[in-house]
């Protein structure tokens, strides 16, 4: 297995995981949009909160576009 | 040699705001623009990737990392945001794709159009002769990725939201998955293409069936036999509500479709709609 650690979005996916158990419970399945610690809002589809994020943040600067789900999904590729 | 392959050019996301349409996003410090190249349709591929080279070539938005599963294990991969043109093919532009970041065997191809892009067309390959083709008829720009299947979707007006938004958390306080997009009937009247593409994602679709919706769009009889003849078809089924409509109001459009069973939200309270759901769904009520 070959695991390698995200270099970029570090702050804003430790916001994520700090706070994921809370939004499972209130934004289950939406997607949250951060930048270091500012939690941008939930989205109902990726479409909206990534036109969201480039409104807040512009199209340069990295920011993150997650659903919140319980379990991450893994792509296979065959 | 290889199956079938595209030519296909890659740019930074299209973002459209409520009037107008706008070009791709301004460029950054990293060279942006379209650049083509050839790719190769990968039934086995969740996801749409990419090889590094060609995410920095293009300059992609990061706006993730995930995990792949592959011959050679498992990867923790970023993931970026993409436009996909079709400029040899009368094919719709993808306008917001997530694709992933990996290295790809050979480097003979930078890209693999994943299932997430087969999920609007229908794609059809000749084995014994090697064409293919592709029809996409019918279909919208925008195909949310499939991120495994949802218990239900909503389809409804946007007049209905007070309606609406209860049941959604309703159901999801009931741990029911839903996938609810409020703004994909607002924007058009292609309601049957809604419905199909929540289908395709969902095990059973909600429908809410109110004056609201049927104005949307001018259903006619065949349309709407077709919408529930879909029933018949396997696992994923509609499920229609009646929101304050009346029976005359239904037998307007087909004698059929006021006569099928429905739940009717003047008679059955939101709490019925979920245990309902929920005993469809095989869980405990």
């Amino acid at each position: 297995m070959v695991m390698t650690p995200p270099t970029r979005l570090t702050a804003e996916l430790e916001f994520y995981e700090a706070h994921k158990a809370e939004w499972l419970h209130s934004h289950r399945d939406e997607f949250v949009v951060v930048k270091g610690n500012d939690l941008l809002g939930f989205f109902v589809n990726f479409h909206e909160a990534y036109s969201a994020g480039v409104g807040k943040y512009g199209a340069v600067a990295d920011f993150l576009v997650k659903r919140v789900v319980p379990q991450e999904p893994m792509f296979v590729m065959l | 040699m290889f199956g079938p392959r595209l030519e296909i050019e890659v740019g930074p996301p299209i973002i459209r705001n409520r009037s107008e349409l706008s070009s791709p996003i301004s460029s950054g410090p990293i060279s942006r623009g379209f650049f083509r190249m050839p790719a190769l349709i990968d039934t086995g591929a969740g996801r749409t990737v990419m090889t590094p080279e060609a995410i920095q070539k293009v300059g992609l938005p990061l706006v993730d990392y995930t995990t792949i599963s592959r011959a050679g294990g498992i990867d923790k991969v970023s993931a970026h945001v993409a436009s996909i043109q079709f400029p040899r093919y009368k094919m719709a532009t993808i306008e917001m794709i997530q694709v992933l970041c990996c290295e790809l065997p050979g480097a003979i191809f930078h890209c693999l159009l994943g299932r997430d892009v087969l999920s609007r067309w229908l794609f059809t390959y000749n084995g014994k002769t090697g064409e293919w083709s592709i029809d996409e008829e019918g279909l919208a720009g925008w195909v949310e990725p499939p991120e495994g299947v949802h218990d239900v979707f909503i389809c409804h007006a946007s007049e209905d939201k007070p309606f609406v938004e209860p049941l959604v958390s309703a159901l999801k306080a009931d741990r029911i998955s839903v996938w609810y997009d409020r703004d994909k009937i607002k924007w058009g009247d292609d309601l049957r293409s809604s419905i199909d593409k929540g289908l395709l994602n969902s095990r059973f679709g909600i429908v809410v069936f109110s004056k609201a919706f049927l104005k949307k769009k001018r259903w006619t009889k065949h349309e709407l036999n077709g919408l529930f003849a879909k029933e018949s078809t396997g696992e994923r089924v509609i499920l229609p509500i009646w929101h304050e409509v009346t029976q005359d109001d239904l037998a307007g459009y087909s004698s059929s479709f006021s006569d099928r069973v429905a739940m009717d939200s003047q008679k059955d309270s939101i709490e019925e709609i979920v245990r309902t759901l929920k005993s469809l769904l095989g869980r405990t009520p």
